[in-house]
């Protein structure tokens, strides 16, 4: 890659990715997660987030009620733990929709043989 | 260790809105926690670490706030710069000017009123920048439309028309006839004070015998100039009879001011002598003179240059 460079580059590939990152927590959180089990899951299926990105996308989710949260007490720290409400579950499913459509298209752009 | 972790906490949490501080304290605690736990038999401090991880409690803040505020937002932003600049840069110069020319005209001293007028345009500039920023704060937080049709769809119909090339601005044309009223200012202003007091009352600087045909000669120059500076400001742009007409008025002025210093007597005697026998210095055989035509000199060939130049940038007439 000669010319392209670092910066930009990681910034048109977190634009690209953003997006997923909620179709992503979305999907996870159809069972109920603390926080960081939702963290490492994530990592591990190769969105690695920040925790500092996360906390705050979660809470936006929540506020746009897409998400529901509660505090468990039981243990010796309480813990808050997050999952999909309904209407999350109908948003997860539109865009997982638009995903597949937005992928279709794409890769027909891509494929075109261009003059 | 756990100080640490307040400490963290609060930092992040007084950056927050007040409604949503105590959640979000107590979420982070939770989280910090659990990411204390994740890193138990790890190498090293984990609490250290986990906030390290965290990184920067005003960044993490920041990334919690809603969309970001501004105090005069994206929107508003240019309309206000388009506002402040121009208003501030006529008004300041042109209050500045006016006090000096009142204060000096009123035969006060030059540095208490230049004192007093930098002090004036600089409250004055202040109250200006301040009023019409707290406009658009306003405008910024009720989100009022600021072309006063609200959602009516654009049409090419709203097109203005393309104005003609302006080469003058309001503020080069004030400062011209600023520049220019100072000769007469000075000129009365030399009469009203003088260091030297006679017996008629302040010895003027200048030869008397001046004011015989010099200085009308110099104040018509000045009535043509002016005359030439609106001319030029009304036609917008420079054209060729312009061009002349402002070189033929540059020439006078070098002409007047080297005739001026190479046959007359400038200075009043009655000045001269005082300051001789006052002071230490003495005005004959100085260099103001040849300074000054020099100095004129300059500004004139440059003056003219510059219209010159700025002519032939003029676009042919349609």
């Amino acid at each position: 890659m000669i010319g392209v460079d670092d910066t930009t580059l990681s910034g048109h590939i977190q634009e690209l990715r953003r997006g997923t990152v909620v179709l992503a927590c979305l999907s996870e959180l159809r069972a109920p997660r603390y926080g960081y089990d939702l963290l490492t899951t994530l990592g591990e299926d190769g969105f690695t987030v920040d925790a500092n990105t996360l906390y705050p996308l979660l809470r936006r989710l929540e506020k746009q009620q897409l998400l529901r949260s509660e505090w468990n007490t039981d243990e010796a720290r309480p813990r808050k733990f997050y999952v999909v409400t309904d209407t999350g579950l109908e948003m997860l499913e539109r865009l997982g929709e638009e995903w597949t459509e937005l992928d279709r298209r794409l890769r027909r752009v891509l494929r075109r043989e261009l003059p | 260790m756990n100080d640490l972790v307040d400490r963290y906490v609060h930092a992040v949490a007084r950056k927050l809105p007040a409604d949503s501080r105590e959640d979000v304290a107590l979420e982070l605690r939770a989280t910090i926690g659990d990411m204390v736990d994740a890193r138990l038999g790890e190498q090293g401090d984990a609490v250290r670490d986990t906030l390290i991880e965290l990184g920067d409690p005003a960044e993490l803040a920041k990334g919690y706030r809603s969309p970001q505020s501004y105090l005069i937002g994206p929107g508003y932003f240019e309309p206000y710069r388009s506002v402040v600049a121009p208003v501030l840069g006529t008004a300041v110069p042109v209050l500045f000017a006016v006090e000096m020319v009142s204060g000096l005209a009123t035969g006060d001293a030059v540095l208490p009123t230049l004192v007093g007028a930098l002090a004036s345009a600089f409250t004055v500039g202040v109250q200006i920048l301040f009023w019409i920023t707290a406009v658009f704060v306003v405008l910024e937080r009720t989100g009022t439309p600021l072309d006063g049709s609200e959602g009516e769809a654009w049409s090419p119909d709203d097109l203005g028309p393309v104005p003609p090339v302006r080469q003058f601005s309001v503020g080069e044309l004030v400062g011209s006839l600023i520049v220019l009223a100072l000769i007469p200012i000075g000129l009365l202003w030399q009469r009203a004070r003088s260091p030297f007091e006679g017996p008629d009352g302040p010895i003027p600087l200048l030869d008397p015998d001046l004011w015989e045909a010099w200085i009308p000669a110099l104040l018509a120059l000045v009535v043509i100039a002016l005359g030439i500076e609106i001319w030029k400001y009304v036609t917008g742009h420079w054209t060729l009879p312009l061009v002349v007409a402002n070189f033929a008025v540059n020439v006078g002025f070098v002409v007047w001011f080297a005739l001026l210093f190479s046959t007359q007597d400038v200075w009043n005697p009655a000045y001269l002598a005082e300051m001789e026998s006052r002071t230490d210095f003495s005005l004959t055989g100085s260099a103001i003179g040849p300074i000054t035509v020099a100095v004129v000199i300059v500004i004139s060939l440059w003056d003219t240059a510059e219209s010159i130049v700025k002519l032939r940038r003029v676009p042919s007439a349609a």
